[in-house]
């Protein structure tokens, strides 16, 4: 039914960190298939499976995602944000023990939990700083 | 918002217009042994192209798959 086109796969470019792959070769060919969906990038972290839930684009060089990494082994899950900056997605620092991101919104704040005194947690709103920084701000 | 799988199967994408909803399939291409599924969408302001996010592949080696539609945004 799906007419599925084929990428080369050297398109799919896994950094040597084992971490992000860059939309690069994605980009370049973007002359020949300028329409449709397509795979713009694919993230993998070494012992972990990924899956991201939600994205939100401020800009064209401007975008974000997040989800989450659970371990292979451990089955630990800790959260994930990722950043497109007009050329790469690149992954993000988040502040400590955040537990879980939920957004992001339309003005890419992040929503998420991270523990407390007590084992309690706390609701937490991260929002991105303006320019060009990588790590997202507290507020 | 729309949620599908790569390969050999159709993305649906649902649209909302004119006071209702309507669904069409989208094609997807990517590698043939790329599963996947999208679970959010984004327009990229001032433009054409839009972001999809999900997951491909199947535990215990899933990876985060973005999806890009039209070109990209640069």
């Amino acid at each position: 039914m799906a007419t599925t086109i084929r990428f080369p796969r050297t398109m799919l470019l896994a950094s040597s960190a084992a971490m992000l792959v860059s939309a690069t070769g994605l980009a370049a060919a973007q002359a020949t298939t300028p329409t449709g969906w397509r795979v713009g990038a694919t993230i993998s972290i070494s012992g972990e499976n990924i899956d991201l839930h939600s994205v939100a684009a401020v800009a064209a060089a401007d975008a974000w995602a997040v989800g989450s990494a659970t371990g292979k082994v451990t089955g630990e899950s800790t959260p994930i944000v990722v950043h497109w900056n007009g050329r790469h997605w690149l992954r993000v620092s988040l502040p400590a023990r955040i537990l879980r991101v939920i957004g992001p919104s339309d003005t890419v704040s992040v929503i998420g939990a991270r523990s407390g005194r007590g084992a309690l947690q706390r609701a937490l709103l991260a929002r991105r700083i303006p320019a060009r920084h990588a790590d997202p701000g507290l507020v | 918002m729309g949620a599908g799988l790569l390969g050999d199967q159709n993305w649906r994408l649902w649209h909302y217009a004119a006071g209702g909803w309507a669904m069409k399939p989208a094609q997807v291409s990517g590698p043939a042994d790329l599963t996947g599924l999208a679970s959010s969408l984004a327009s990229v302001p001032g433009g054409t192209s839009a972001w999809a996010a999900g997951g491909a592949g199947s535990y215990p080696n899933q990876g985060g798959l973005i999806l890009v539609e039209g070109r990209i945004p640069t």
